[in-house]
């Protein structure tokens, strides 16, 4: 049973933002109007395509769709995503864009200059973090493909990443700004087509009736956990979504959480901690949200794209906590269904298309399934640029062929992205059932851990050290990756330590307090003196 | 190599009319990633046979030939656009323009150039299309030997030399921590608010609205306040 209006929408749409993204370059080659404004076009063109790079299907189905099932704790991640860019305003945009080098490692060692180990550890961060950020898409695209043509998972993952990886690497690798631009504005309007005909058809207008009726819905994740063996068990799909709330009402009786009551997902302060420190600082350090500023003309145009992109993003968010308070009461039915068929796959991730339909028919639901895979298209596309960047750019160019030429390193650079790709499709098989966004946040709080604090204090402090430097990159990975891998293995402790959602809250200090304390026994502070007046220096008028 | 017939086609005419060579080479600057730009550049090659910087090229070459050769200061922009109104400002007495002789796929999305100052021009324009390599030899000799760095994409910001002292480190890092203080505690404090003091997170204020959800919505117009306020201030140091 193909859904042939949608399937043709989406269709329509990607071929729409390739084709506008092809034209708009086209345009600026060859347009006969010379306008003055070019500048200013220049930070707009570069918010947008910042904000088409970052969000990601993390934040289009991910941050609704987890609302959707457990509630208020999971739009911790809106926030999070949106204040790491406060977070990167404040500390890092402006001095990287000065520095201006190509890659996060570069911008390390044009301070601790010709420093292989820093270079290299730095490298592999840049590919461990910017991989585990691809797999949370692909499993999105996997349920994208599979909601939308009924195909298998497995087989719809496979078919996605084939045919992203190859539009990376054959065609999208050039000019893929102009994709993220237009796929940005997209993104931003399917959201607010959805939330708008929600409120209207749905709500009477009313968008406070979305959270009045939220408040009286206990979460669909929640809820199915504890009705696992329930012998009553309707047919949901023949209840209406106030029948369907209010059976499982009845069925669990006592104090049960509703979609505002914190703490469902993330219990405990030391969880919420985590949630909330990994997501603020991990942006700042995402390689390839950082690769982007380094387009920005001026650097004091890397403060205005930050603040478009705040604009944005923020409303974006806002409007993705209301899409998902919405979806969880009117989509109750169908999700408890789904958790109870153990389709969790569709009733983590699909919340946004669903809703869609409901609201707008086959129309909408192809809109959202078309601004879904828009959002997954870009995001990888930067993701694997940035890989390609660094692994020939930090590594082949560096250490095994200083003299290659361009065409050898595009060939190299290709070769990185097609292996990057292919390992994130494989690990996407395993991680079907995961929630993107919350694969997400793993990735952030990995970031937080190496590349926020590396620069941070690489930027800002001039007795930080060589040998701090690396101190901070191991600390941080090793201890983010071992409490991502516990997290995702079902652990609950390591050696008494508990494993939380997010693993920054132990290796973002531990990192800062690696580099800290091993600077202050070392001395080698690299090329200090230029490395700062690069970073802070004012600018001379060219 | 289009280009570099281009030049040499000017410099046969204005050898003949003893005329002024003005020289126009505009850069597309947009916003791309490093790799892209590369990859822009092999396939660039493809198409010309070598990347020199233009100017620099037709300048040896005028001096070679005995020409006066002019280089016209470019601003990036829409390149036909910027092609027409340094034509305007200069008001020459022909534009040569060279045709890169792209087909199929690369012709759709980038289009042509030449055809469009050919269409919008208000100047007469020649037109050079196909090259001979023994033709433009003396040219590609010179052009061979400004063969342009690989690597010169990002620019480094020029600084002024300054001791370190004056660069304020600590009290710019100072700004940036108050700005961050602004946003990070009542957002940090909302993670306060929901793990110890669930109550009053979930009382009801605004209809079913709860403290926790008001909160959290405030944070991201406090965002983007705290964002432009930050812009403002640390405006001083640029």
């Amino acid at each position: 049973m193909t859904n042939y209006v949608a399937l043709s929408i989406v269709l329509g749409l990607v071929a729409v933002s390739l084709l506008v993204a092809i034209y708009s370059r086209r345009y600026s080659r060859t347009a006969a109007e010379y306008y003055v404004a070019g500048r200013k076009v220049s930070w707009l063109q570069n918010s947008l395509a910042l904000t088409g790079d970052y969000l990601s299907a993390a934040s289009f189905l991910g941050v609704a769709g987890g609302i959707a099932v457990v509630g208020i704790d999971r739009a911790w991640d809106g926030i999070g995503f949106f204040g790491g860019y406060i977070v990167l305003l404040l500390l890092l945009a402006v001095p990287l864009r000065k520095i201006g080098k190509f890659t996060a490692p570069e911008t390390l060692t044009t301070r601790f200059k010709n420093n292989r180990m820093i270079r290299m550890s730095a490298m592999f961060s840049v590919v461990l973090i910017s991989t585990f950020y691809i797999i949370p898409q692909f499993v999105g695209a996997g349920a994208l493909l599979q909601l939308l043509l009924g195909w298998e998972y497995l087989f719809s993952l496979l078919v996605i990443g084939v045919i992203v990886i190859s539009y990376v690497a054959i065609g999208g690798m050039r000019a893929t700004t102009y994709n993220q631009i237009i796929q940005g504005v997209i993104l931003w309007m399917a959201m607010a087509l959805i939330l708008i005909l929600t409120v209207v058809n749905m709500f009477d207008g009313n968008i406070l009736g979305i959270v009045s009726e939220a408040s009286q819905t206990i979460p669909p994740e929640y809820a199915a956990k504890e009705l696992i063996g329930d012998p009553d068990i309707p047919e949901w799909s023949e209840l209406t979504a106030g029948a369907a709330v209010a059976h499982v009402a009845e069925r669990l009786t006592g104090a049960q959480p509703n979609a505002l009551t914190p703490g469902v997902f993330a219990p405990g302060w030391m969880n919420i901690m985590a949630l909330a420190i990994g997501l603020v600082f991990g942006t700042a350090g995402l390689p390839h949200v950082l690769t982007r500023y380094f387009t920005v003309e001026r650097p004091r145009d890397a403060r205005t794209s930050t603040l478009g992109v705040l604009a944005l993003v923020g409303t974006f968010y806002l409007m993705a906590t209301f899409v998902g308070l919405a979806a969880m009461y009117l989509l109750y039915p169908d999700l408890m269904g789904y958790f109870l068929a153990e389709e969790a796959s569709i009733a983590q991730n699909m919340a946004v298309p669903l809703l869609g339909q409901l609201v707008g028919g086959n129309v909408l639901l192809g809109i959202a399934i078309g601004g879904a895979f828009c959002a997954i298209l870009s995001t990888v596309a930067g993701l694997l640029i940035t890989i390609g960047t660094s692994v020939t750019h930090d590594f082949y160019k560096e250490i095994i062929n200083p003299d290659a030429d361009e065409r050898r390193q595009v060939r190299v650079a290709k070769t990185a992205i097609v292996g990057a790709g292919t390992i994130a499709v494989l690990a996407a098989i395993g991680l079907a059932d995961q929630n993107v966004s919350y694969l997400v946040t793993l990735a952030f709080g990995i970031a937080a851990s190496v590349f926020f604090p590396v620069l941070f204090l690489s930027v800002w402090w001039t007795k930080f050290t060589s040998q701090g430097a690396l101190a901070t990159i191991v600390t941080g990975i090793t201890i983010s990756a071992i409490f991502v891998l516990a997290r995702l293995m079902g652990m609950d402790d390591i050696a008494g330590i508990p494993v939380l959602v997010n693993p920054a809250l132990y290796s973002l200090p531990a990192a800062l307090l690696a580099g800290t304390i091993v600077s202050l026994r070392t001395d080698d502070y690299g090329d200090v003196e230029n490395f700062m007046l690069l970073a802070h220096g004012v600018e001379l008028e060219e | 190599m289009p280009a570099l017939a281009a030049t040499k086609k000017a410099m046969d005419i204005a050898e003949m009319m003893d005329a002024t060579v003005y020289v126009a080479t505009v850069p597309e600057r947009t916003p791309m990633t490093v790799l892209e730009q590369m990859g822009e550049h092999v396939e660039e090659y493809r198409y010309t046979g070598e990347i020199a910087d233009g100017p620099e090229v037709a300048r040896e070459y005028g001096i070679l030939r005995g020409i006066d050769v002019k280089e016209v200061p470019m601003r990036a922009g829409p390149i036909v656009g910027s092609i027409l109104r340094v034509a305007d400002e200069v008001r020459p007495d022909m534009i040569v323009i060279g045709n890169s002789g792209r087909s199929g796929w690369e012709r759709l999305t980038l289009g042509s150039v030449a055809e469009g100052v050919m269409r919008h021009s208000r100047y007469p324009v020649t037109m050079t299309k196909g090259y001979n390599k023994e033709e433009l030899s003396d040219i590609l000799a010179i052009a061979k030997g400004l063969i342009r760095p690989s690597m010169d994409y990002v620019r480094e910001a020029k600084v002024a030399k300054v001791p370190l002292e004056s660069l304020n480190i600590g009290k710019r890092l100072g700004l940036s921590f108050g700005a961050l203080l602004v946003f990070l505690a009542p957002y940090l404090a909302l993670g306060v608010v929901n793990s110890f003091f669930e109550d009053f997170a979930t009382t009801a204020i605004i209809g079913s609205m709860t403290v926790g959800l008001v909160w959290l919505l405030a944070l991201f117009p406090l965002g983007i306040l705290t964002g432009i306020g930050f812009h403002r201030l640390a405006a001083a140091y640029d």
